[in-house]
C-alpha cells in the first residue's frame, strides 16, 4: 500500500522530461501537477523553423483491454522548411509492459467516481507520457466495434493521411487570405471589442460591447439602445434566411431587427428564458436562443416559446453558449455541460460529454467530446458537427469523434472561442489565432503582435507545410467570431474587425471544394 | 355639392366657388343629412311600456322582444348580404360582391341590378383579389379561418388554404406564383406557394394587418395595419405600413405614420409613385373634455411616396366642425385624376382631386404649410366632393373605364353607383330582397354610425374597429382631467362579463352605452332608450374571433395543461397554502373567467382615483393587449414580472420562468 501510495504521489509530482521534439498530450491549463510542462508548440510562430506534425500519427498494432497494450507513437512527417529536408522517421519505441492498463484500475472502474480511481487514471496517463512521448491509444472496452475500428485504423498505411497525388504542389494548394483590412472605432465601429460578426448577402453585422454595427456601402452604421437595441453588449447574430430578419443576442435580451424595426424579447416581456443570450440560431422558422439559463426555442408562426434546461433535457448545466442545426437536429453547446443533441422530429435528446470526466487530462484519444466546457458548435457540408471547447476541438460525424489539440495538431490553441464552417472546412477562432481544417488539411493564420504582420501556414495531410508571410493581417489574435461570405472572411476580434480577401493571382487553385 | 346656409360649398367639377363658410354649424349637418334622403338612420320610436315601470325591466323586455324579432326574421329566410368587398370584372363590367353575413359571393350585374350567380364560400368573407391570369380569385374568410381559391367564372371553390389567426387582406404576386395573406391576430403575413399550396413562411408585419395591395410598378406589396406598433401608455401611437418585396417575399421597409391609427384600404396611382392609405388620427393623449373641431379624433389619409425618400404625408378630409368618420377603402380612377375614400361612419364617400393634392404636397414639402396633418381647413383644397351614400359604406371599386364608382353599403345591402364625372349617386341598387332592419341590424347600424356624435366626429367603431379595440389608452373626463387613464376594451364576446367600466361602475352595457356615453363621449342627445337597447343587444351578440392558440378540438397542449394547473393551484411551490382570495381562479372564475367583482391588485397608479378595479374577463385575452386597467403591461408576462412585485395580483413570485411561460400559454388559449 505504501509503495502504491508513494508511486501515486510520485507520478503526480514528478515533472516531465524536456527537450527534443517529443510531444506530450495533456490539457494545457497551466499550473496543474498533472499537466505536462508545455512544450514549445510548433505553431507558436516562433523562430524561422517551422515544424509540423501529422494530425494522426501512425499506429503500430492495436490496443484494447484484455491483454492489449498501449502503443507507442512517434510523430512523423516533420518538415523543416528552413532546411529544405525532412527528418527520418523515428523507430517506434518498444512498448513497456507496464503500460498495460493496470488490472488495479480495471477492477476499480465501478468506483470511477472515487478520488483514488481518478488519481489512478491520471497516474496511468502520466506514466505513459513519462515513458517518452508515448500516448495511450483508444481503449473502448465496452465498445468492441470501436476496437475493431482501431485495429483497422492501425493497419492502414500512412498514405491514408496524405493528400491525393502525393506531395502538395503550389498548383494544388488552395488560395489563402493574403490581404487583410482592419476596422476599429476610427472607422465607425462603436467599440474595438467585437464579440461576434455575421456577413450577410448585402451587409456585414458586428456585435461589440458597446452596440451593434452594420457595414453597408463602405460605411459603418451603429445601433444602440436608443434605436431599440436590447443591450449594448451584443453576443451573437444570426439571419433568418427566409424572412431576411436578423436576430441579435445581447446581454440584455434578444432582438429581431426587421427592415429597420427592432423588436425586443426579454425574460420579463416574453417567454425568453434569460436575458443573457450568448448564442442564437434560426432554423426552419424557429429561433433558438442559447442563454445563461437554458435554451429558448421560439416558434415564429405559432408565437410559442419553449424553454429547455435540466428539467426537460439531459443537460445538467443551464449555461448554454451556442446553438446550431445539423442534419435535422439541433445542437446546443453547454458551457461545462458538454454538447446536447435534439432530434426535433422525434423529440429526443442526447447528451455528449467528455467520457474521461477529467478536467485536466484527456486520457483516451478520440473517445468522445474532448471537454465539457463547450463554447461553440457548427455543422459542415458533410453534416459533421464541430465543437469548440476551451480545451481543444472536436469533430463528430454521427458515429466517430476526432479531437484536436494544440499539442498534436496544427490547432493554434486549445482555447476555442468560435467555430463556423464552409464546405467541409471548419474555421476555428481561438485566443491565439485562426485555423481552418477539414480534419486532414490545416490552415493557420496568426498575427505578429510586434510587427503587425501576418503568417499563414498551410499544412496538407501527410505533406510538407508551407509558410507565407503577409503584410496585412487581422487586428488581433484573439478571435471571437468568424463569418465567410463568398470570397471574403470577416473576423470579430479583441481589437476590431478584420476582413480578409484572396488575391488568387499567383496560385492556380484546385476545385472550389478545396477552398476552405 | 351641399349647401351651408345657402352658400355653395365644394370645389365640384364645375369649378365652383372656393368660398369658405363663415360658420359651419348644426345646420350644415342637417343639410348634409337631408341630402342623404333615405339613407339617414330613422329615429326609433319608443315602444309602449307594457311591463312594469322599472328601467332595467323595460330594457330586458325590449331586448328579449328584439331578439325574438331577430329570430323570427331569420326563420323567415331573410338572409342579409352585408357586402364587405367588391371587385369589378374587367371584361364584363360585372361586380363580384363578398357577402360577409351570408357567407357567399355574388356576381351582380349593375346594369340590370340582378344577381346572376351566388355561391357559398367560407364564413365571413372579408377581402378578395384576382390572380393575374384572371382565372382565379382568392377570398379570405375570417370566420372560416381559411383562404378560398375560386374559379373566376363559376365562382366554385377550387381549393382552401387553412389559415388560423384571422385572415384579412390578400394579394397575389405579380408573377402569379405566391399568395400573401394578412394574419391579423398574429401580426403576420403568411406566404403561400400557389402551385403546391404549401405555406412557405410567415413575415412579421405591423400590429393587426388589415389590407394588402400590390404596387403596379415596384414589385412590392404594401400592408396596412389596423393597430399601433408596440402601443405604450403616454406615448403617441405609431402606425406602420409594411412593405414586402414580392420576389424575395421579405419585408424591406416599414413606413411609420406618427399619431395615426386604423390604417385600412390602400390604393396606388398608375405610375406607382403615390400610394393613398385610409387612416384616422386619434388624440388619445389629450383628456377627452370635448369633441369639437377634431378634439378626440380626426379622419383622413396618408400619402406614401414609394421609390422616393420623401416622408409620408398625412392629410385630413374633415372640416373644422364636421367630420367624416371611419375612413375605410380607397379607389383610384384609372387616369389618376382623383381617388375616392369611403367614410364608413359618415355614410359618405369623399372625392379627392389628385392635382390639387399634389400641389398641397409640394407646399408641405417646401414647408409652406405648417402641421398639415392637424389642419382642418386644408381639405377644402383637395376634397372635391362629399357624396352621401348608403349605410356603412366600406368597399368600393371603379369601373375599368373609370366612369363609374361602385360603393358597397354594408349595412343596408345596397350598392351606390356614382358618376365619377359628376360625383353624385346616379343609382342605388339593393342586393337581394329588401327587408326592414331587425333589432340586431339596427344596433349594428348605431354602432357604426357617427351621425349621433357631435359634429359626426366618430362612431363606436372608431375606437372599436371591427367590434374590437384600438389598443390605445384614454383620459376620460368623468373622473377628472389627468386622472384615471384607462385602457380601451375589446368589445367582442363581452356578454356576461359585466359589470363594465374599469371601476365596475356600470352594471350592464345599456348603462355603459346610454346616458353615460351621451354625456361624456358623444356629447349629444345620442340615442333613445329603445335605441340604446338595440345597441346593447347588438353589442352582446358580437362574437369572438377564432383563437389561434387554442387547438380546434379544444385539447390543451402540455404547456397549457401545466398552465391550467398553476392557474388553479392552492399551494405555492414550497407547499404553503395560498389564501383563497389570492388564487387566480377566485377572481377569474366562471365561463368568462371573471367573478364580476372589483379588487385591489396593487395596480393603483398615481393618476388613479381608486385602487379597486373590475376583474377583467380572460376570454380572448390573447388579442386584447396591452393589459391592466391603464394598459401599462404590453404583454401578459409583464403583468407579473413587472407589476406584481408584492404578490398582490395573485401569488406569483415563487414561480419559475417555465411556470410563467406555461401560465401564459394557458391564458392565451382561453
Amino acid at each position: 500500500m505504501k509503495t502504491r501510495k508513494a508511486n501515486l504521489r510520485a507520478c503526480t509530482n514528478s515533472p516531465l522530461p524536456l527537450g527534443g521534439e517529443g510531444w506530450v498530450r495533456g490539457k494545457s491549463r497551466g499550473g496543474s501537477d498533472v499537466s505536462p510542462v508545455p512544450q514549445p508548440s510548433p505553431f507558436k510562430g516562433e523562430g524561422v523553423v517551422v515544424h509540423t506534425m501529422n494530425v494522426r500519427p501512425k499506429r503500430v498494432g492495436s490496443s484494447g483491454i484484455s491483454g492489449m497494450r498501449a502503443e507507442a507513437f512517434q510523430p512523423e512527417g516533420l518538415t523543416d522548411h528552413s532546411r529544405g529536408q525532412r527528418p527520418r522517421l523515428s523507430a517506434p519505441v518498444n512498448p513497456d509492459p507496464e503500460r498495460v492498463v493496470p488490472w488495479a484500475l480495471r477492477i476499480m472502474r465501478p468506483f470511477s467516481g472515487s478520488n483514488l480511481y481518478k488519481h489512478g487514471r491520471a497516474c496511468f496517463a502520466r506514466r505513459l507520457v513519462l515513458a517518452g512521448g508515448t500516448r495511450p491509444t483508444k481503449v473502448r472496452p465496452k465498445r468492441v466495434p470501436a476496437i475493431l475500428l482501431a485495429l483497422a485504423a492501425g493497419m492502414l498505411p500512412a498514405a491514408d493521411f496524405r493528400a491525393e497525388g502525393g506531395e502538395p504542389t503550389p498548383e494544388s494548394r488552395p488560395a489563402y487570405y493574403d490581404h487583410w483590412e482592419s476596422f476599429g472605432v476610427p472607422d465607425g465601429l462603436p467599440s474595438d471589442k467585437v464579440f461576434c460578426i455575421y456577413a450577410g448577402e448585402k451587409d456585414v453585422w458586428a456585435g461589440t460591447d458597446h452596440g451593434l454595427a452594420r457595414y453597408s456601402n463602405g460605411q459603418w452604421k451603429t445601433y444602440s439602445r436608443k434605436d431599440g437595441l436590447a443591450h449594448p453588449a451584443v453576443m451573437s447574430i444570426a439571419e433568418d434566411h427566409d424572412t431576411g430578419d436578423m436576430w441579435i443576442g445581447t446581454m440584455g435580451g434578444l432582438n429581431r431587427f426587421s427592415a429597420g424595426r427592432f423588436d425586443t424579447f426579454t425574460q420579463l416581456n416574453s417567454g425568453l428564458a434569460n436575458d443573457v443570450v450568448y448564442g442564437v440560431a434560426v432554423w426552419r422558422g424557429e429561433v433558438w436562443a442559447a442563454t445563461a439559463a437554458g435554451t429558448s426555442r421560439y416558434q415564429l408562426a405559432a408565437d410559442r416559446w419553449t424553454i429547455y434546461n435540466e428539467t426537460n433535457t439531459p443537460m445538467h448545466e443551464r449555461w448554454c453558449y451556442a446553438a446550431a442545426s445539423c442534419a435535422g437536429k439541433m445542437y446546443l453547446a453547454v458551457w461545462g455541460g458538454g454538447l446536447l443533441e435534439y432530434d426535433v422530429e422525434r423529440d429526443r435528446w442526447r447528451s455528449y460529454v467528455d467520457p474521461d470526466h477529467e478536467m485536466e487530462v484527456d486520457v483516451f484519444r478520440d473517445d468522445g467530446l474532448v471537454h465539457d466546457v463547450v463554447s461553440a458548435v457548427a455543422c459542415d457540408q458533410a453534416d459533421r458537427v464541430w465543437v469548440g471547447t476551451y480545451f481543444g476541438l472536436s469533430s463528430y460525424d454521427g458515429r466517430k469523434w476526432r479531437n484536436f489539440m494544440d499539442h498534436d495538431s496544427p490547432l493554434v490553441s486549445n482555447f476555442v472561442n468560435f467555430v463556423t464552417t464552409r464546405g467541409k472546412y471548419a474555421w476555428i477562432g481561438t485566443d491565439k489565432g485562426l485555423n481552418a481544417t477539414d480534419r486532414e488539411n490545416w490552415w493557420t493564420y496568426r498575427r505578429d503582435p510586434d510587427t503587425g504582420k501576418g503568417t499563414v501556414i498551410w499544412q496538407p495531410a501527410g505533406g510538407a507545410a508551407e509558410q507565407f508571410a503577409i503584410d496585412t493581417i487581422f487586428p488581433h489574435n484573439y478571435v471571437l467570431g468568424i463569418s465567410l461570405r463568398e470570397k471574403d472572411i470577416w473576423l470579430a476580434t479583441e481589437k476590431g474587425v478584420g476582413r480578409g480577401t484572396r488575391s488568387q493571382d499567383a496560385v492556380k487553385t484546385v476545385s472550389p471544394e478545396a477552398h476552405p | 355639392m351641399y349647401k351651408v346656409l345657402g352658400i355653395p360649398y365644394c370645389n365640384g367639377m364645375s369649378g365652383g366657388s372656393r368660398s369658405v363658410p363663415a360658420v359651419v354649424s348644426l345646420s350644415a349637418y342637417l343639410n348634409f343629412e337631408a341630402s342623404r334622403g333615405r339613407n339617414a338612420i330613422p329615429a326609433r320610436r319608443e315602444p309602449a311600456r307594457t311591463h312594469g315601470s322599472s328601467f332595467p325591466g323595460y330594457i330586458l323586455t325590449s331586448m328579449l322582444a328584439g331578439l325574438a324579432t331577430s329570430m323570427a326574421a331569420a326563420s323567415d329566410g331573410v338572409s342579409r348580404c352585408g357586402p364587405s368587398a367588391l371587385l369589378v370584372e374587367p371584361d364584363t363590367g360585372r361586380l363580384l360582391v363578398l357577402c360577409e353575413k351570408s357567407d357567399s359571393i355574388l356576381r351582380f350585374d349593375p346594369q340590370t341590378a340582378q344577381i346572376e350567380v351566388q355561391e357559398k364560400i367560407g364564413k365571413k368573407p372579408f377581402a378578395a383579389c384576382a390572380h393575374p391570369d384572371r382565372k382565379r380569385l382568392f377570398i379570405t374568410c375570417r370566420g372560416g379561418q381559411e383562404v378560398d381559391e375560386l374559379d373566376a367564372v363559376s365562382l366554385h371553390v377550387l381549393r382552401r388554404f387553412p389559415l388560423r389567426g384571422d385572415p384579412t387582406g390578400v394579394e397575389v404576386s405579380g408573377d402569379g406564383r405566391r399568395l400573401f395573406v394578412g394574419v391579423h391576430s398574429l401580426d403576420q403575413v403568411a406566404v403561400f406557394e400557389l402551385e403546391t399550396g404549401a405555406e412557405l413562411k410567415r413575415l412579421a408585419v405591423g400590429n393587426g394587418p388589415e389590407m394588402l395591395r400590390r404596387s403596379p410598378t415596384d414589385g412590392r406589396i404594401y400592408v396596412t395595419n389596423l393597430l399601433p406598433d408596440a402601443p405604450r401608455m403616454d406615448e403617441p401611437c405609431l402606425n406602420e405600413v409594411t412593405v414586402i418585396d414580392e420576389s424575395t417575399a421579405q419585408v424591406v421597409e416599414r413606413v411609420i405614420l406618427e399619431n395615426a391609427n386604423a390604417a385600412r384600404g390602400i390604393a396606388f396611382t398608375a405610375d406607382g409613385r403615390m400610394a393613398i392609405a385610409a387612416i384616422t388620427r386619434p388624440k388619445n393623449l389629450v383628456p377627452m373634455v370635448q369633441v369639437a373641431r377634431g378634439w378626440m379624433i380626426t379622419n383622413g389619409f396618408a400619402v406614401l411616396f414609394p421609390e422616393s425618400d420623401r416622408p409620408p404625408l398625412q392629410l385630413l378630409i374633415d372640416l373644422p366642425n364636421l367630420a367624416f368618420a371611419d375612413t375605410y377603402s380607397v379607389a383610384m380612377t384609372p387616369d389618376d385624376r382623383k381617388f375616392y375614400l369611403t367614410c364608413a361612419g359618415a355614410d359618405a364617400v369623399v372625392a379627392v382631386n389628385m392635382e390639387e393634392l399634389r400641389q398641397v404636397a409640394e407646399e408641405v414639402l417646401a414647408e409652406r404649410i405648417p402641421r398639415p396633418a392637424d389642419n382642418l381647413g386644408l381639405s377644402r383644397r383637395y376634397v372635391s366632393a362629399r357624396i352621401p351614400v348608403g349605410t356603412n359604406p366600406r368597399a368600393l371599386a371603379v369601373s375599368s373605364d373609370g366612369h363609374w364608382l361602385y360603393v358597397a353599403n354594408r349595412l343596408d345591402d345596397s350598392i351606390s353607383v356614382i358618376d365619377t364625372n359628376a360625383d353624385h349617386v346616379v343609382r342605388t341598387m339593393v342586393i337581394g330582397e329588401a327587408s326592414p332592419p331587425d333589432q340586431l341590424l339596427h344596433g349594428e347600424r348605431l354602432f357604426n354610425s357617427a351621425a349621433r356624435t357631435f359634429q359626426t366626429q366618430f362612431s363606436c367603431a372608431s375606437c372599436h374597429p371591427d367590434e374590437g379595440f384600438d389598443a390605445l389608452q384614454y383620459d376620460m373626463e368623468p373622473d377628472g382631467v389627468g386622472t384615471a387613464i384607462i385602457d380601451n376594451r375589446n368589445m367582442r364576446a363581452i356578454a356576461g362579463t359585466g359589470p363594465f367600466k374599469w371601476t365596475g361602475g356600470n352594471p350592464d352595457i345599456a348603462t355603459q352605452c346610454g346616458v353615460r356615453t351621451a354625456k361624456w363621449i358623444v356629447r349629444t342627445g345620442w340615442l333613445s332608450s329603445a335605441e340604446v337597447v338595440d345597441l346593447a343587444t347588438y353589442i352582446e351578440s358580437i362574437e369572438a374571433v377564432a383563437n389561434p392558440y387554442r387547438s380546434p378540438d379544444g385539447v390543451l397542449t402540455p404547456a397549457q395543461k401545466r398552465g391550467r394547473v398553476l392557474f388553479e393551484r392552492s399551494t405555492t411551490n414550497r407547499g404553503e397554502p395560498i389564501p383563497e382570495k389570492s388564487r387566480c381562479n377566485y377572481c377569474h372564475r366562471g365561463p368568462k373567467f371573471t367573478n364580476g367583482e372589483s379588487f385591489d391588485v396593487g395596480t393603483k397608479a398615481r393618476h388613479d382615483t381608486t385602487s379597486r378595479f373590475d376583474t377583467a374577463h380572460l376570454t380572448n385575452i390573447f388579442e386584447s393587449g396591452p393589459y391592466l386597467h391603464d394598459g401599462r403591461a404590453p404583454t401578459l408576462e409583464e403583468i407579473w414580472t413587472k407589476y406584481n412585485l408584492k404578490d398582490e395580483h395573485g401569488i406569483s413570485n415563487d414561480w419559475t420562468k417555465e411556470q410563467l411561460n406555461d401560465l401564459v400559454e394557458y391564458l392565451k388559449s382561453l
